[in-house]
């Protein structure tokens, strides 16, 4: 009973690690009350983060393992022709997309790889901001 | 006016006591429950059909997320399940690894069930005490893995991120920290005069009864039954650990009773063994390599050559997970089956709610960490929503028939 009286009055006294929310509690300069330190900064991101994918049209080579590994089937192949030979390039849905970081490790160019970045809040699950090379594909694709 | 009447009560399948869809048929005689009946089948999502479709790495990420709690229990099962059939070996490095990761996630998970226990008897302050606690061993698994839940650490083989030497302080430091907490939170858990009085003599489950009702992991314990599946069957590093024991409430001088207490003298008692499971870990931590095939593909392409069946049994937060799985020269598993620990400890409700009072059925059922979506394995939708009883004969021939039918798919 005293044991957690006593961590009730602790927490009571101690800094808050929440920022207050709503609109009117916004300071009218962020950086200056974070200088002076009455706001709380973000959480450090750590240091093994799987964020958001990036994918190099270039060096791919179009080898399809990595949609073979997915294991949200989060990537599509589309065919494309890189000179005269006819290959194949990827599409990667992040509103699909686990993070598990599979096709990162699989990619044998190292084309995939992973950001220390993860806002990717967007209004359309399919738009062309949660589909990772798609102006790439609008340009590239072989549309039969 | 002796005649005593008994009220039907149904509580769920979504109820604010329960965490998850399962629905309770009371029959109450006054404040006292007389009959049990439970439902289960509302959160059932095939798992083990769509792995059938998935290959053997897709298939691990699949699993991961049977429980959000126990995410890398199912997958370490699972892995150790084809590795039995293939007979890949897990490189020393490896097992240890894993073990330290399936350590970590039962720490936090014995928190958590802290916590919700103490939100089920109305403690909503050790509730956040508890979770308060929790985001430290979070945020050590963040650091470690990348990701607070679902970690992605495992592949069959082995492990996929190494534990290197930068991580082992903050590991040593999170361990630090919760041998300094232990202390208070175990006397706040344990002797805090509200939580005896709701969780003393509450939802007993007797030894014969844990024995006869294959009750597993800290519900069985509770009741004395000295079982667990690190020191009963040989996996991870779990085998050099000579003073590895089941903790039973016998370990801080009680008679095991088997009441929701025991249960949670038993988890606290956990959180200890867990932090000096992780500590010989770090000590003895071999050297080497961290899998024995390096590369997804590899991995899928010799277990397309495989044909076999393995077993794979680890010891969840919440007791045995086993999974059993044929493979059978493809790039999928043929057939798997998932046994999750409340699948055997949902029986363990039913004399545990015999004679308890209404106000005690949150706790009592909060009392075996239940995960009831680990748990479904059937669900039966009918338009004209009349009720189908299914009797033993019956399941007994649908199982006979299912074995014929993998046994037609193999080939051979």
């Amino acid at each position: 009973m005293f044991g957690i009286l006593y961590k009730v009055i602790e927490q009571l006294f101690s800094k808050k690690a929440t920022n207050p929310f709503p609109g009117r509690y916004i300071p009218d300069s962020t950086i200056e009350t974070l200088a002076n330190g009455r706001l709380n900064p973000p959480v450090p991101l750590p240091e093994g983060l799987r964020g958001r994918l990036m994918y190099d049209y270039d060096t791919c080579i179009g080898c399809g393992m990595c949609e073979k590994v997915c294991p949200a089937n989060a990537i599509e192949l589309y065919p494309v022709t890189v000179g005269e030979k006819k290959s194949k390039r990827i599409v990667i849905y992040l509103s699909r997309c686990t993070y598990c970081g599979e096709c990162v490790d699989i990619c044998p160019k190292n084309s995939i790889t992973m950001e220390r970045f993860v806002f990717m809040a967007g209004y359309n699950k399919y738009g062309n901001d949660l589909i990772i090379g798609s102006a790439q594909r609008q340009e590239n694709e072989i549309r039969e | 006016m002796d005649k005593t009447i008994t009220y039907p009560l149904q509580i769920g399948p979504t109820h604010p006591a329960f965490k998850e869809p399962v629905r309770f048929s009371f029959k109450v005689e006054g404040e006292r429950v007389a009959g049990v009946d439970i439902d289960l089948g509302y959160t059932h999502r095939a798992i083990e059909v769509i792995s059938k479709e998935r290959n053997f790495i897709q298939t691990i990420y699949l699993l991961e997320r049977i429980c959000g709690i126990c995410s890398v229990s199912h997958p370490m099962a699972y892995c150790m399940a084809v590795e039995d059939a293939s007979g890949i070996e897990v490189p020393p490095r490896a097992r240890y690894i894993r073990t330290i990761i399936g350590e970590l996630e039962r720490m936090h998970s014995h928190l958590l069930w802290a916590g919700v226990a103490a939100h089920e008897i109305g403690f909503d302050t050790l509730f956040l005490y508890t979770w308060n606690i929790r985001e430290k061993v979070l945020d050590c698994l963040e650091q470690f893995t990348g990701n607070r839940v679902n970690y992605a650490m495992l592949t069959i083989g082995g492990v996929r991120r190494d534990l290197t030497d930068d991580l082992i302080p903050v590991i040593e430091q999170t361990l630090e920290y919760y041998l300094e907490v232990y202390q208070r939170t175990s006397e706040i858990l344990l002797d805090d005069q509200s939580i005896r009085y709701r969780c003393e003599g509450t939802g007993i489950l007797t030894y014969d009864q844990a024995v006869a009702l294959c009750a597993v992991g800290p519900t069985a314990r509770a009741s004395g039954l000295a079982k667990d599946v690190r020191v009963d069957y040989p996996m991870l590093a779990y085998p050099d650990m000579d003073w590895l024991k089941p903790i039973t409430p016998l370990d801080i001088g009680k008679e095991p009773a088997g009441d929701v207490y025991d249960r949670m003298v038993v988890r606290v008692l956990e959180l200890k063994q867990s932090v000096d499971i992780i500590r010989f870990c770090l000590d003895n931590l071999p050297e080497g390599p961290i899998a024995s095939i390096n590369g997804s593909i590899k991995i899928i392409n010799k277990l397309k050559k495989v044909q076999g069946e393995g077993i794979g049994r680890y010891e969840a937060p919440r007791g045995e997970v086993a999974h059993y799985d044929i493979l059978d020269m493809s790039e999928c598993p043929v057939q798997m089956k998932v046994k999750a620990p409340t699948y055997s400890n949902a029986f363990a409700w039913v004399p545990m709610l015999q004679g308890s009072e209404i106000a005690d059925i949150p706790i009592v059922i909060a009392s075996i960490d239940p995960c009831i979506a680990c748990a479904d394995r059937m669900t039966i939708l009918r338009d004209d929503g009349a009720t189908e009883t299914l009797n033993a004969e019956y399941l007994h021939s649908l199982s006979v028939n299912k074995m014929k039918e993998v046994k037609s798919r193999c080939s051979g």
